[in-house]
């Protein structure tokens, strides 16, 4: 198959990706679904990256030495302003970080084996946001940190997918949300429940609705069919399991959904896509 | 850069994208964006996971089978599921990076088949992805 594109627009976590434009010299748009500071912690001026803004995330470059590296979402917990009795941890957990990518030999391999046929540098996203023709960022400077932003780094706001009302997708649910206020819960596709967290959940929505109100509660649980027994033990009574729609997967996009004017609230896993989405 | 709605601009765009939601999602809402310009013709790469979805979103966007594991399915071949990921707030959470995140960041250099070696240039066919560009 040769398409012989004009261009090509990878996603920010494709590495192959991004090996494959570099070696052929293909123009390429590079696409990351997360916020600004994800991509641009490395070009802040004094190496801010590595000390001014919390440990959470990022590309993060000590001096000027080729020491790149991602910095994996690891939730330091460090406020920002990061307070002095957490400026030395908060440098020492980026320290950490480093150390445990480097002396990991499946890293060691991969660089070595990229290195032995022709592609240099340690990981293909480094370099990216230099060599991008462009880098296209759903980022809202109101919602970051506040940062610089390197000129081939666009921010367009949000970026989600809104294909159709949810009248169109899913009347069923739309009418259902007619019903009275909704709180809709939708954490990432990869997050596992455990039965404790979903009692803890169940029970935590009932205590805080008021008895007599229609508050009810949407919430996305995938492999709801394992927990069937589980939920219903914990919703006995009538009136409390009329307040809860449980679905394996929504099939309008939650940006839809949060257009009815009922949906007030929205609890999500964290993901740059839910925070946008809610943001809109 | 020409605009892309001027007919001068005529042209082929392809995506290639991680098949995980939260990366793809993104990326979709961009190609149908595309798809309503005029003369732009619309490519999307993916793992198999993300085709139906693809297909199902607009017919005309054309899909690209790109070989090989999920990051997802990488790391749990690796054992390094989300479980892994978790960990206490503070000086204890570098942790993750022992086993999670070194999983993603080599996601695609062994997974049973060729898959480190189809993104590079000199294998065999020249790489999946490579083919699609060429």
């Amino acid at each position: 198959m040769q398409l012989k594109p004009d261009l090509v627009v990878v996603d920010s976590f494709l590495f192959p990706g991004l090996d494959a434009c570099y070696s052929l010299g293909q123009k390429f748009v590079w696409h990351s679904p997360n916020t600004p500071m994800d991509l641009a912690r490395t070009h802040q001026p004094w190496l801010k990256g590595g000390w001014y803004y919390p440990a959470y995330v990022s590309l993060t470059r000590i001096s000027g030495v080729l020491v790149h590296v991602y910095l994996f979402r690891m939730a330091s917990g460090i406020a920002f302003p990061v307070p002095w009795r957490h400026f030395i941890t908060n440098i020492w957990i980026s320290i950490l970080a480093f150390y445990h990518i480097y002396t990991s030999p499946a890293v060691s391999k991969l660089i070595e084996y990229r290195n032995s046929h022709g592609l240099p540098g340690r990981f293909p996203a480094l370099t990216a946001l230099s060599r991008a023709a462009h880098t296209i960022c759903p980022g809202v400077p109101e919602l970051d940190f506040p940062m610089v932003i390197p000129d081939n780094l666009g921010l367009y706001g949000p970026i989600v997918l809104d294909t159709n009302t949810v009248e169109v997708v899913d009347p069923e649910l739309n009418q259902w949300l007619g019903r009275g206020e909704t709180v809709m819960m939708c954490m990432g596709t990869h997050f596992h429940y455990s039965e404790s967290q979903i009692k803890a959940i169940i029970n935590g929505f009932l205590s805080a609705v008021n008895r007599d109100s229609n508050t009810q509660f949407l919430w996305k649980l995938s492999n709801k069919s394992r927990f069937e027994d589980l939920i219903n033990g914990v919703l006995k009574h009538p009136r409390d399991k009329e307040r809860f729609r449980i679905v394996d997967w929504l099939e309008a996009d939650p940006a839809s959904i949060m257009k009815h004017p009922n949906v007030v609230a929205y609890i999500h896993h964290g993901g740059a896509n839910s925070y946008y989405e809610a943001a809109l | 850069m020409t605009p892309l709605n001027t007919p001068a601009a005529a042209s082929k765009v392809l995506f290639v994208t991680n098949s995980e939601s939260g990366q793809a999602n993104s990326i979709l809402a961009l190609a149908l964006e595309l798809l309503t310009r005029p003369s732009v013709e619309v490519h999307v790469g993916s793992f198999p996971p993300l085709k139906a979805r693809v297909e199902k979103l607009d017919s005309k966007l054309n899909f690209h089978i790109l070989d090989g594991l999920t990051v997802m399915e990488s790391i749990a071949t690796k054992g390094a599921g989300m479980d892994t990921a978790m960990h206490p707030p503070g000086y204890k959470c570098p942790e993750v990076y022992r086993s999670a995140f070194v999983a993603v960041l080599t996601f695609w250099e062994d997974s049973g088949s060729d898959r480190f070696t189809h993104s590079l240039p000199g294998s065999n066919d020249g790489g999946r992805v490579h083919a699609y560009l060429r």
